[in-house]
């Protein structure tokens, strides 16, 4: 048996050492010349409708995803067909305001070069699926005309920025949102290979490469970025499921300042012990002048400190816990120059959206509109995608996606309030509480058919197995109850199911883990319970603890609280 | 039958070696001479089990195992360059990895091995195969992979060869928190023993820490490597071939096997393009690319039972049509030409029918050469009534026309096989749909084990040229069938010359023809250049004339250097615009007239360097 030391066939060595050599992905960043790669030929070779290799992982940093329609795979190969190939494609709202023109536009834009839907996605973008290789530039191009953008929605950098859409009553909204918009804008990559590929902006001459990328360098992170700001008592942004968040804290009606959450994330890998899901840590308080430099030096750290040999270990969570949360800190501050404050108190009451109609201070409404899915499209039930596209015509306020894929159309005037309530009726769009409490928290990822990473159905089939749920909780007077149920088609964790009290996470097709005991503040992580399920096993299990609940609940006591109580499951240390 | 073949011709002609007597021989000769194909098929499978019988009745000492052990190996197939093949199926990598791993390992101890992905294994090939090392995954519940698809079908499928000349082993990955663990790689190591193959090493299952389990077996893969390749004689058997036959020509059709029918659009196209794959009694029926197949078609039910309906007969009036005689509804499906009509049949059903407008009408050249376009017999009894009955009718109507295809593969890649590119034609002709006789009948077909007559027609013309030369292939549409069958010939030759194509067709998504075979060339770098015309893609249109005239410059230049032309397909639109664009080329990048470029194009036909196969 030969021990070639050159073969690192397993990946199942020590990432840690110095000498484990860099992921191929790294060696593409490095080669790509600031993200250019050879995207622009990838995207005129019309022999095949996908990119060269190494693009295929530059293009995230453009924004968009290459994928291919995994129902149609086995058919097409028997046609001698490749995949049918197209992309998504990923547009940043910086905590989530678009104009309704804006808001038109991506729809047509969907029409036009996309499947005809618009996805809301679970960090406040909106996502166009199913656009071919020959349409993509113009889309992005468009796309960019109506001042929004693709850059960094995906890769490994910072990604769409979150903020609380709704939190308007605080009187602190809008300086947090301007602070999550500095922050995206302050860590958008550099590079002008966006604006050459797709806006065929001509090259700066002379333009060094060491001026392009002054935060990231030119190998970018080691992997994505998240970050969120959240403004209690609503934690609708997930924030401890981000690498980093900043908690807007008050000091006598006005923004003080913010706690400091690091290392939050989601994703693991079956089979893989090395990995799972953090809650972002407590690190302390700073005063609000210093949220861009404080942001820039944790990207910085990460930067530096994060592995480049394993990108199933490349999150800052696990830098963290590799290096420790003291070494983390200490490393911070020295870079910062000043220490970082003590925590301060504030409370977080629910992770779900407000739902209905809100008045704001100004005089003027919201409306937070339940979107199952977050899918935005017109099927033969329900005719949602016509009905926003008449609305955004007379509105003249703005459209906010929520974390929790819904969307919210926000300073309605009370002139347009009865239109707007006309149009809703006519087609039939419900309230969110005319649903029961599972469906209006209820979070799913894309999974099948275009997500390349998914073992099993997410966002197709969660609210077919609602359905079935429902009849169980109608049984036991339970309809009302919010109970978060959240499900990804694979353990990557898109629609964070491990802080669900719920989480379903597929395994195979029609097969899912489920995971019970997260909280209705999205601060606890919850526990695996039953392993690959099919779904009358998934009713079947938890048939019984429905009725439990019922019968023994504490007043008021919440279902995730409840499991863990019973010690259905026990609470992960 | 069409052929005679004599079991002395099998003689190894190196060694003489032939176990038969002649009393033994002569009995096999004239047993199988009066033996037609499906009873030859029968045989086939009846001496395969008796085979099979009679080596597990046969107790073995250690002596016998020892010399089965090396008649395993018979020496390296005349078409396989390497005796070891690793093969693996994977979805996310890993049995690659281990795959890799083991080539690696034979490479460095001086094996002759070749490692394969399963995606991309002509499963056909296996039977060529000697000894195979396979490591395999299983998704989900017990799904292949998606990249072995094909192979586990095929191996489970009815068209399998014995694999009694194989040896294998199996490496099977999985995760043992699903049900069935490892379905796949047991499913596979069962069915090749199943099909007569040896099994080296017993099949090994791994989890998820797959790496010690693997590593193991490619240890005992190795060790038993050596003993049984230590202990095999190499045989060269590329003497051993069978004698040339001729093609069954078409006044001799022989009997094929549908084995594989594949619709090439994609989801979604408004196109049904075939590919059609039939098996010939033969693997040595060499026909060569360019030929054309000529396939005898059966007439739709539906179009037989409106004629019968307007003879006013019914089905099972018996009939006599020409050689053969049956029931009225077998010989207008099979022996009449009912779809295409000649100036013959229409001047001879005019005497029965009394209708004026026909008698007019027949006056007339244009009008009547107008009305046989696409024309069926239904069509003529049914605008133009009269008295005729069934055998009237059988008096003047012809025999049925078999329809001729360019054939899109070669037989050097695919001996005992012939493929065909079929488009189902369908068209709207006094208020009712029509279709195309043959097109419809291939399209109908059952998926496999249907038989077809068929027959070869050579085109001596439209050939490839020598190795070294240049070509230019023109083939949009299902015009790129020949082009197929070049390709194929050519990288089985290892031609040095250069191929460039231009396909066109409606949409890129679905309708690109054979597209993953051209990217497979194209990686390879056999086809060198490749330009694509998607005329609903866009606005306006676009066909392969217009990429013709985008490249002039290098094609100018492929032409100074020699190179040769080949245009395939429609002949009233495309073949004429192609030509045109020729001249313009040649005008533009030789500096020369209109009425030059013409002559220069005329040269190149009269010298056989621009050539049409169109219709």
């Amino acid at each position: 048996m030969s021990t070639n030391k050159d073969y690192n066939f397993f990946g199942m060595e020590d990432t840690r050492k110095q000498e484990v050599p860099l992921t191929e992905v790294e060696h593409i960043k490095e080669n790509s010349r600031f993200l250019r790669g050879t995207i622009d030929e990838s995207l005129i070779d019309n022999i095949t409708g996908a990119l060269r290799a190494a693009d295929t992982h530059l293009i995230k940093f453009h924004g968009s995803y290459q994928q291919s329609d995994r129902d149609v795979e086995s058919e097409r190969k028997k046609q001698k067909l490749e995949p049918l190939y197209s992309f998504m494609i990923r547009i940043r709202v910086p905590g989530g305001i678009a104009s309704p023109s804006q808001f038109l536009r991506i729809i047509e834009l969907g029409d036009v070069y996309g499947n005809g839907t618009v996805k809301l996605t679970s960090r406040q973008a909106f996502q166009l699926h199913g656009v071919f290789k020959h349409n993509l530039k113009q889309t992005i191009r468009k796309i960019n005309d109506t001042l929004l953008d693709t850059i960094a929605a995906c890769g490994d950098v910072n990604r769409n920025v979150m903020c609380n859409p709704l939190s308007e009553l605080s009187g602190i909204h809008n300086e947090v949102y301007t602070d999550a918009v500095r922050t995206s804008i302050h860590l958008t990559p550099h590079t002008k290979a966006y604006h050459e590929i797709w806006l065929d902006k001509q090259l700066v001459a002379n333009t060094r490469d060491e001026d392009e990328e002054p935060i990231y360098g030119k190998t970018y992170l080691p992997r994505k970025f998240k970050m969120a700001f959240a403004i209690p008592p609503d934690n609708d942004v997930d924030i401890y499921a981000n690498d980093l968040g900043f908690i807007a804290i008050k000091d006598q009606g006005q923004l003080a300042g913010y706690n400091v959450v690091v290392g939050g994330g989601m994703g693991m890998t079956f089979g893989n012990a090395d990995t799972y899901p953090r809650i972002a840590s407590n690190i302390g308080f700073i005063p609000k002048e210093m949220v861009l430099r404080v942001s820039e030096e944790v990207v910085k750290i990460q930067r530096d400190n994060g592995n480049r040999s394993d990108r199933k270990l490349a999150r800052l969570k696990y830098t963290i816990d590799r290096l420790g949360l003291d070494w983390f800190i200490n490393e911070l501050q020295k870079r910062l120059g000043f220490k970082l404050q003590p925590w301060r108190p504030f409370t977080f009451t629910s992770n779900s959206d407000r739902y209905g109609w809100s008045r704001t201070t100004s005089g003027l409404w919201h409306l937070a509109l339940f979107i199952e899915g977050g899918r935005i499209w017109d099927s033969n039930a329900l005719q949602l995608k016509k009905a926003l596209v008449e609305i955004a015509l007379i509105h003249n306020g703005d459209f906010r996606l929520t974390g929790n894929q819904n969307l919210v159309i926000a300073n309605i005037s009370s002139s347009t309030k009865p239109r707007i309530t006309a149009i809703l009726n006519r087609y039939g769009i419900n309230q969110a509480s005319v649903f029961t409490g599972m469906r209006i928290n209820s979070l799913a990822c894309v999974a099948l058919n275009t997500c390349p990473l998914a073992f099993a159905e997410a966002e197709r089939y969660l609210p077919s197995l609602i359905d079935k749920l429902e009849e169980i909780l109608k049984e036991n007077g339970l309809e009302k109850e919010s109970i978060s149920i959240r499900m990804t088609g694979c353990p990557n964790g898109c629609a964070r199911p491990y802080i669900a009290e719920i989480g379903l996470v597929g395994k195979s097709i029609g097969h899912y883990n489920l995971y019970l005991g997260g909280n209705t503040t999205g601060s606890r992580i919850n526990v695996l319970y039953r392993e690959t399920l099919n779904e009358q096993q998934i009713i079947g299990v938890l048939s019984p603890i429905f009725k439990s609940f019922s019968q023994e609940r504490i007043k008021n006591e919440p279902f995730g609280d409840f499991v863990i109580r019973r010690g259905i499951v026990s609470e992960e240390s | 039958m069409y052929f005679t073949i004599h079991l002395k011709q099998f003689i190894n002609v190196k060694t003489n070696e032939f176990p038969f007597d002649s009393q033994e021989s002569a009995l096999i000769d004239k047993l199988f001479e009066s033996l037609d194909i499906s009873k030859l098929y029968w045989l086939h499978g009846y001496i395969q089990s008796m085979i099979r019988a009679k080596q597990e009745n046969t107790p073995q000492s250690q002596e016998q195992q020892a010399m089965q052990a090396r008649s395993l190996i018979p020496g390296i197939h005349p078409k396989m360059k390497s005796l070891i093949t690793v093969l693996y199926g994977t979805q996310s990598g890993n049995s690659r990895k281990v795959a890799s791993q083991l080539f690696r390992q034979l490479e460095s101890l001086g094996h002759s091995a070749r490692l394969c992905d399963l995606a991309d294994f002509k499963c056909r090939e296996i039977k060529s195969e000697r000894l195979i090392f396979l490591v395999i995954s299983t998704q989900g519940e017990g799904q292949p992979p998606l990249a072995a698809e094909e192979f586990y079908e095929y191996l489970h499928g009815t068209h399998v060869p014995p694999l009694t000349d194989l040896s294998f082993a199996v490496l099977s990955l999985g995760d043992k928190s699903y049900f069935n663990y490892c379905k796949t790689g047991a499913d596979v190591d069962l069915r090749l023993e199943q099909l007569g193959a040896k099994r080296l090493i017993p099949r090994s299952d791994c989890d998820l820490d797959f790496k010690k389990p693997s590593e193991q077996w490619i240890n005992v893969v190795i060790q038993s490597l050596s003993h049984v390749l230590s202990q095999a004689a190499p045989v060269n058997r590329s003497d051993a071939r069978l004698p040339e036959v001729g093609l069954p020509e078409r006044n001799n059709p022989v009997e094929a096997i549908v084995v594989n029918k594949i619709r090439l659009n994609g989801r979604g196209s408004e196109k049904y393009t075939y590919h059609v794959e039939l098996e010939l009694p033969s693997d040595q029926i060499a026909y060569e690319p360019g030929d054309s197949v000529g396939i005898i078609p059966a007439n739709h039910k539906s179009l037989v039972s409106e004629i019968i309906h307007l003879l006013r007969e019914t089905p099972e009036t018996p009939v006599i049509f020409g050689n053969s005689s049956g029931s009225l509804g077998n010989v207008l499906t099979n022996e009449v030409e009912l779809t295409k009509l000649t100036r013959e049949n229409l001047e001879s059903y005019r005497q029965f029918s009394r209708d004026k407008a026909l008698n007019e009408l027949s006056q007339d050249l244009n009008k009547t050469s107008a009305l046989l376009q696409g024309c069926t017999w239904a069509d003529l009894l049914r605008l133009f009534p009269g008295r005729i009955n069934a055998g009237e009718f059988l008096a003047i109507a012809r025999p049925i026309q078999p329809r001729l295809y360019s054939i899109s593969s070669s037989a050097r890649a695919y001996p005992g096989e012939v493929h065909i590119t079929v488009r189902q034609v369908s068209y709207n002709l006094h208020g009712k749909e029509h279709f195309g006789i043959c097109s419809t009948y291939l399209a109908d077909l059952p998926e496999t084990e249907d038989r077809v007559r068929i027959f070869f027609e050579t085109n001596e013309v439209f050939r490839l040229p020598s190795d070294d030369t240049d070509i230019i292939m023109i083939g949009p549409g299902t015009g790129v069938a020949p082009f197929r069958a070049f390709m194929q010939e050519r990288e089985d030759r290892e031609a040095s010359g250069k191929n460039w194509l231009f396909f066109g067709d409606w949409r890129f998504t679905t309708d690109f023809l054979y597209q993953t075979e051209w990217q497979d060339w194209h990686k390879k770098s056999l086809l060198h250049r490749i330009d694509l015309a998607f005329s609903r893609d866009q606005k306006q249109k676009i066909y392969v004339q217009h990429r013709l005239v985008e490249k002039s410059r290098d094609l100018f230049k492929w032409i100074e250097n020699g190179a040769k032309i080949y245009v395939c397909g429609d002949m009233k639109n495309m073949a004429q615009d192609v030509n045109k664009a020729f001249v313009d080329i040649i005008s533009r990048e030789g500096g020369i007239s209109v009425e030059k470029a013409q002559e220069y194009l005329k040269t190149m036909r009269k010298q056989k360097r621009y050539l049409e196969d169109v219709y």
